[in-house]
């Protein structure tokens, strides 16, 4: 028995690791970007022919036979997103008072549906319509933002920003008017770092009055600022999507960058983890409950044996997922968005509540046997550690 | 005896919490891969494929 143990594991790893494999290639060659096909979905019945001034930066389409208040042409933009690219084609059309945007449709995206029909209930679309090619679009100065969608508001202005701007200069050779696009950094770029910072004072283990008080304000502190104010929590996504590429710019979104840079800080030159019990807000969530009950069940015997497995498990089929769909939501089945801004889909509505009631009976009921991101980083952490070790070996 | 059965009790919650818990992430699952499906997956695959081959 014990032998048949010690070849399937191997095994099961080989697998594992393999699928995955296949699921990227897969997933690569299943979700290129036709601009073509998405254009015939978005306009059905329209022929949109590629323009002569398309180029390698231009990505301009002819509305052939264009009748009364049809547009002359249709320019395709993409820009990164919470999830990952989104591509925006945007209607221009030429009238006395200049090259106009007419209308915008939001052609691919992968982000979470809800922040989408969020932007969507708003009228956020509609403000882009009727703008000159050589507005600024930019959030917050010339084009609303809508708090809860910031992140998608802000890709889908700076995909029209990018692909109307490299029109107007492209194809009419008009001069650029427009601001240069700024770095977003504000008060919460700020709260950010200060979160940062003191999770990294914490974690210098020095006994102080002050780092006492700290680490439990810490907690607080991160719940509701990256948890309710910000909604930057990590989830499997976020990690998966780093495999596919999808990286938010730096002056768009520097929070991601924050909280991303200071993970893979603690990893690659502390050697620990300051996400958990720190940063997350959920554990946050689940401590708190758990010092109101004050309940300490114990958990089944098989789930403390294999409940590293299983969370293995759970981490490899939402990366087959996420690899195949190139769609992080699509494997996310973390609660957080539910939890932090009361958007979700289908049945993570039930996950949240179970994993808040068992909180209650259970100490970091869903950080220890559920929680896919702590067990990414403290495996992270330890094979840091592993390979630290063999390279000091090979020295001596 | 009261104390013994609360441990029990006790043990049943969690089983209850920890098995309802999987069960509804694997229902996820099952619901993302249909999702995967019905959205043309395959389709695109083989057209995709299909075309990089020409």
């Amino acid at each position: 028995m014990a032998n048949i143990k010690s070849n399937l594991f191997p095994m099961i790893k080989v697998f594992a690791w393999l699928s995955l494999a296949a699921a990227f290639v897969i997933g690569h060659i299943s979700n290129k970007t036709d601009y073509n096909v998405l254009l015939k979905q978005a306009f059905p019945g329209i022929e949109l022919v590629k323009s002569p001034a398309d180029n390698g930066d231009l990505f301009l389409y002819d509305w052939t036979t264009p009748k009364t208040d049809d547009p002359n042409w249709v320019v395709v933009g993409q820009a990164q997103g919470y999830g990952g690219p989104l591509v925006v084609a945007t209607a221009i059309v030429e009238t006395d008072s200049g090259v106009r945007t007419q209308y915008v449709r939001l052609i691919a995206h992968k982000e979470t549906p809800p922040y989408v029909e969020r932007l969507v209930k708003k009228q956020f679309f509609r403000q882009l319509g009727n703008s000159s090619v050589t507005d600024d679009f930019l959030l917050t100065q010339d084009v609303d933002g809508y708090s809860g969608a910031t992140v998608t508001a802000r890709a889908v202005s700076q995909a029209i920003r990018g692909s109307v701007h490299v029109m107007a200069t492209d194809k009419f050779g008009m001069e650029p008017t427009w601001t240069a696009e700024p770095w977003v950094f504000g008060w919460d770029e700020i709260g950010m770092l200060l979160l940062v910072s003191i999770t990294l004072i914490i974690s210098l283990k020095t006994k102080h009055k002050i780092i006492n008080a700290l680490k439990l304000i810490l907690p607080i502190a991160s719940l509701i600022f990256v948890g309710f104010y910000t909604n930057a929590s990590l989830s499997v996504g976020s990690f998966a999507g780093l495999f596919l590429g999808y990286l938010p710019g730096l002056k768009q979104h520097p929070i991601w960058w924050i909280l991303m840079g200071t993970i893979f800080l603690g990893i690659i030159l502390m050697g620990r983890n300051l996400y958990c019990n720190k940063l997350c807000p959920y554990a946050a969530v689940q401590s708190l409950l758990h010092s109101i009950t004050g309940l300490n069940m114990k958990v089944p015997k098989w789930l403390n044996k294999y409940g590293r497995s299983l969370i293995l498990t759970m981490i490899w089929a939402s990366f087959i997922l996420i690899f195949l769909s190139g769609h992080p939501a699509l494997g996310t089945y973390e609660p957080f968005s539910m939890m932090f801004a009361l958007e979700g889909v289908g049945l993570q509505w039930y996950i949240l509540p179970l994993s808040l009631f068992g909180a209650c009976f259970i100490p970091d009921f869903w950080c220890r046997y559920f929680c896919p991101v702590g067990l990414i980083i403290n495996e992270s952490v330890k094979l840091r550690r592993k390979a630290l070790n063999r390279f000091k070996r090979q020295l001596a | 005896m009261s104390r013994q059965r609360k441990h029990e009790d006790s043990s049943l919650i969690s089983k209850v919490l920890s098995i309802t818990t999987i069960v509804l992430i694997s229902l996820f699952f099952i619901d993302s891969s249909e999702q995967l499906i019905s959205d043309g997956f395959i389709q695109r695959f083989i057209t995709n494929l299909d075309s990089t081959w020409r």
